[in-house]
């Protein structure tokens, strides 16, 4: 286990050495052309502040992800961008991608804690909370044009479930697409993908764009399971269950301050773990999980007198249809198919005033949103009226504020409060940065912040988890963070962040003696956890075009009623990454190793740590052409991530080496 | 036990970063305010004066109003540097007061009366206007810087600059968004209360959704 670690950072560490010692950095500004100038990211945050500001200035410690990266590195999910990222761990149980921050990534959290953004409208869905960050998200990532992570709690703008993180998605505009292409992709388990693009900006500014995605695949063929190893359960093969097809569309249309973006996508997966105690290897019933989002948004924002107004409507629908094989023995029958169906709609009004005062940026803004769907439907199919029919809808109106105010030439007071009145209960959450600026290209920052996360429509089931449910109330976070970021030289962005995080009144499930909770486990408002951590990044420019990334965070969650670390908590990670664009101008061979550390199961094991790398190259030939290819996890490194309470598993094994080539084709407008 | 020597790899690391860090400190950053002052010298680099403008032996004179770390790195960026055998000179002017002659003048953190007022006064003058201001253009200015996608991007008023008797060389048009933009009514409608602001805006949504303005626009659009 040490062995795998060691080895990738070793050459990781020589690899860092030799550039650094052998080049010469990034040539200076001046000498760069306009056109190469402009390809430079200007390093600006939008989701920190809902408001663009230089990441220095933001209250948060902040990294992003641009469309560059994404087309050079291969990443196919936002959970492949994620897992890149400091900090930041996902782990698959071979059906959802659930992400961890700061130490927390708790097996069978629905990602609640994570509020995940698209151009800064919320998308988490309104029955689990979850963001959902695998190919269910719904958005192919060729159409993003940048990722922001933006750490620590942001209720006190957001409201519900900024909790550790926000992740706000900026999608494309028709200007960036400029053009057209077809892609084709495929690669191993059967995996084949199709993607048409087409986006511009007209003369009289009408800027456009739309892209359709198309992908299936058969899985990996054989995975097995030792849980499984009998003879009656195909001796723990689940053979050909681990297939997926999914669609996703996205359009967007500007013109002067009006932007209306739309959204589909749908995603049907067949799950070989046999989670909920589910028939294992059932072939002919398969345990299938169907979901869809849909999203429109219409944001109108101008600038009025010296401030920026903003005003937004959004409709979002979720919905999920899952298929569960059990025994049909008690029956009659060989299997009865166990559901439930899921919907959740919501209408989201607000609107936001961004105004700059003399030493002063003041942002006032108001929420409401109307979730007129939170449905929750499980039965068994054909055995008469579901056990469960949860019909629930629910409004929640929210205000905020945020000042920033310039003590001084070198130091800035950034405060933001927000109210969130629910049906059942109010909660005020502030938010307080103190961020000194020595220079432009230097800042030190000290971060209070305070969040919450609102019990969902899930946990509050009553038939599964018995009445109290009803009482539970919002879990809450206080967290305090240093930060110290700085620009260096032509070529480095450095961060440097620690921090301690407190999280009180955490909703956690436990077993329960109610006969009236149907699983034999409820929900409380009991969990408390300290946190504490360290993170480093690095951002290179390094020669001729070649960039570099590397992070470390060293990260310790603690249980305060066990005094163990949290399960699936890794200690350590560490991440790099380099492109160079090796084969001639617009090309790219780009190299991502990330390692991980090992991590506890719920059973009390450990997993083992673990060092995957991903090798991505890019090539244009001409103008119209460009093939592309992928291996992730070159060395098929073998590892498993911490499986939930669904699972019999203790551990859910991750995929092994896999390759993607494709093939795209450019056509001009 | 593998903890310790993670910590040491993780040490490592951190040393030969600072080591990266110590042996270039010196250079210029790439933050938005370098990319401002590299934007800047392009400017100046794609534009031609009239000849009783500029006289060849003369250096380009540049100003910065309200951003003294944008004059800092405007500075950094033209040492050394000439535009057709004439140096450039860059000035950080006080906050308030006239402005000198300039044939580069950059606007930024003032008041958008103050924008307006400036520009108007200069322009039938060849003075190069530059601002991240939202409304530059609108109210006249010749280009505007803006971030865009997380890029740095720029919009030229081409009439603007005609006025100003300026010619802009082709490469540069051919990276801008160009506007052709009469002062327009932006300058008239100096709202400066929160709740005129946001009234002016709610009314705006309608003209902008159903407004001869609109309609007009979209027809050109149809016979291009």
């Amino acid at each position: 286990m040490k062995n795998y670690l060691a080895r990738p950072l070793a050459i990781g560490a020589v690899a860092f050495t030799l550039l650094t010692g052998t080049t010469t950095f990034g040539q200076s500004l001046s000498e760069l052309s306009l056109e190469d100038l402009m390809r430079l990211d200007a390093g600006r945050v939008f989701g920190a502040s809902e408001r663009s500001q230089p990441v220095t200035e933001a209250p948060s410690s902040v990294s992003f992800i641009t469309a560059e990266d994404i087309s050079r590195y291969g990443y196919k999910t936002l959970a492949d961008i994620l897992h890149g990222v400091r900090g930041l761990y996902v782990s698959d149980d071979r059906n959802f991608s659930f992400l961890g921050a700061r130490g927390f990534g708790k097996p069978g959290d629905y990602n609640s804690r994570i509020l995940l953004l698209v151009n800064g409208h919320r998308v988490n869905d309104n029955v689990f909370g979850q963001a959902e960050i695998g190919a269910e998200f719904g958005l192919d990532p060729a159409t993003f044009e940048r990722v922001e992570i933006i750490r620590g709690p942001a209720s006190s703008l957001y409201g519900d479930s900024a909790f550790f993180a926000v992740v706000n998605v900026i999608t494309r505009t028709g200007s960036a697409m400029d053009g057209s292409s077809v892609t084709y992709e495929t690669g191993s388990n059967g995996t084949q993908m199709v993607r048409g693009m087409v986006g511009s900006r007209l003369s009289n500014g009408l800027d456009y764009a739309v892209s359709a995605t198309v992908e299936g695949s058969d899985g990996v063929n054989r995975l097995y399971f030792p849980e499984f190893d009998s003879p009656e359960t195909n001796n723990g093969v689940a053979t050909g269950l681990d297939g997926y097809q999914f669609g996703q569309y996205y359009g967007r249309l500007n013109y002067g301050n009006l932007t209306f973006t739309g959204a589909y996508g749908r995603r049907r997966k067949d799950i070989p773990t046999a989670s909920l105690g589910t028939l294992f290897n059932e072939q002919i019933e398969r345990e299938q999980t169907t979901d869809r989002h849909t999203l429109f948004d219409v944001e109108y924002a101008r600038p009025v007198g010296g401030s920026r107004v903003t005003l937004r409507g959004a409709y979002d629908r979720f919905t999920s249809n899952g298929f569960y094989p059990y025994d049909g023995e008690p029956f009659g029958q060989r299997v009865v198919v166990g559901f439930n169906d899921v919907v959740g709609t919501s209408w989201t009004v607000g609107g936001r005033i961004t105004r700059p005062l003399p030493k002063q940026m003041l942002i006032l803004g108001a929420e409401y949103i109307n979730n007129v769907d939170q449905d929750y439907t499980s039965g068994y199919q054909g055995l008469g009226e579901p056990i469960v029919a949860t019909d629930g809808s629910s409004q929640r109106r929210a205000l905020f504020m945020q000042d920033e105010i310039k003590l001084g030439a070198h130091l800035i007071l950034n405060a933001g409060l927000r109210y969130d009145g629910y049906e059942e209960f109010d909660r005020v959450t502030p938010r307080t940065a103190l961020i000194f600026m020595p220079s432009a290209h230097q800042s030190f920052k000290y971060l209070y912040g305070n969040a919450f996360r609102a019990p969902n429509v899930y946990e509050k089931i009553e038939f599964y988890f018995g009445p109290e449910v009803a009482s539970l109330r919002p879990e809450s976070i206080d967290t305090h963070e240093v930060v110290w970021e700085r620009y260096t030289g032509d070529w480095l962005r450095t961060s440097v962040s620690g921090y301690w995080y407190k999280a009180d009144n955490l909703i956690t499930q436990k077993a329960t003696d109610d006969p009236n909770a149907f699983f034999g486990v409820t929900y409380v408002n009991e969990g408390e956890v300290r946190a504490k951590g360290f993170e480093f990044e690095a951002q290179m420019r390094l020669w001729r075009g070649a960039e570099g990334h590397m992070s470390y965070a060293l990260q310790e969650a603690i249980d305060q009623a066990t005094g163990e670390i949290l399960p699936n908590s890794p200690r350590h990670m560490g991440k790099a990454r380099v492109s160079a664009p090796l084969f001639g101008a617009g090309s790219s061979l780009a190299v991502e190793v990330l390692t991980i550390g090992s991590r506890q199961t719920l059973s009390g094991n450990w997993t083992g740590a673990a060092a995957t790398a991903n090798l991505t190259v890019v090539k244009p030939i001409g103008r119209t052409f460009e093939i592309f290819g992928t291996v992730r996890n070159l060395f098929d490194v073998d590892y498993s991530v911490p499986a939930s309470q669904e699972h019999v598993q203790d551990t859910i094994p991750q995929n092994g080496r896999t390759f993607r080539v494709g093939l795209r084709v450019k056509l001009p407008l | 036990m593998a903890q310790a020597s993670f910590g040491r790899r993780a040490l490592c690391g951190v040393l030969l970063l600072l080591f990266g860090w110590a042996a270039r400190a010196d250079a210029q950053d790439v933050t938005e305010v370098t990319l401002k002052g590299a934007f800047l010298f392009n400017f100046a680099r794609f534009t031609e004066w009239p000849a009783d403008a500029l006289h060849p032996d003369t250096a380009v004179s540049a100003c910065v109003l309200g951003d003294r770390a944008v004059a800092d790195a405007f500075a950094k960026t033209v040492k050394g540097k000439q535009l057709a055998g004439r140096t450039i000179a860059v000035t950080n002017l006080p906050p308030t007061g006239s402005i000198p002659a300039c044939h580069v003048l950059y606007l930024s953190g003032v008041p958008e009366t103050r924008i307006a007022e400036i520009v108007s006064t200069l322009r039938d003058t060849p003075v190069l206007t530059v601002s991240d201001s939202d409304t530059f253009t609108k109210r006249g200015g010749i280009v505007q810087i803006f971030v865009e996608s997380g890029k740095m991007k720029f919009r030229i008023n081409s009439r603007s600059a005609k006025r100003a008797r300026l010619q802009l060389s082709s490469r540069l048009l051919a990276l801008a968004e160009v506007v052709d933009e009469d002062v327009a009514s932006v300058a008239s409608a100096p709202s400066t209360n929160l709740f005129t602001s946001t009234a002016t805006a709610l009314a705006s949504v309608d003209v902008e959704l159903f407004g001869s303005d609109w309609a007009r626009r979209f027809t050109a659009w149809g016979r291009n």
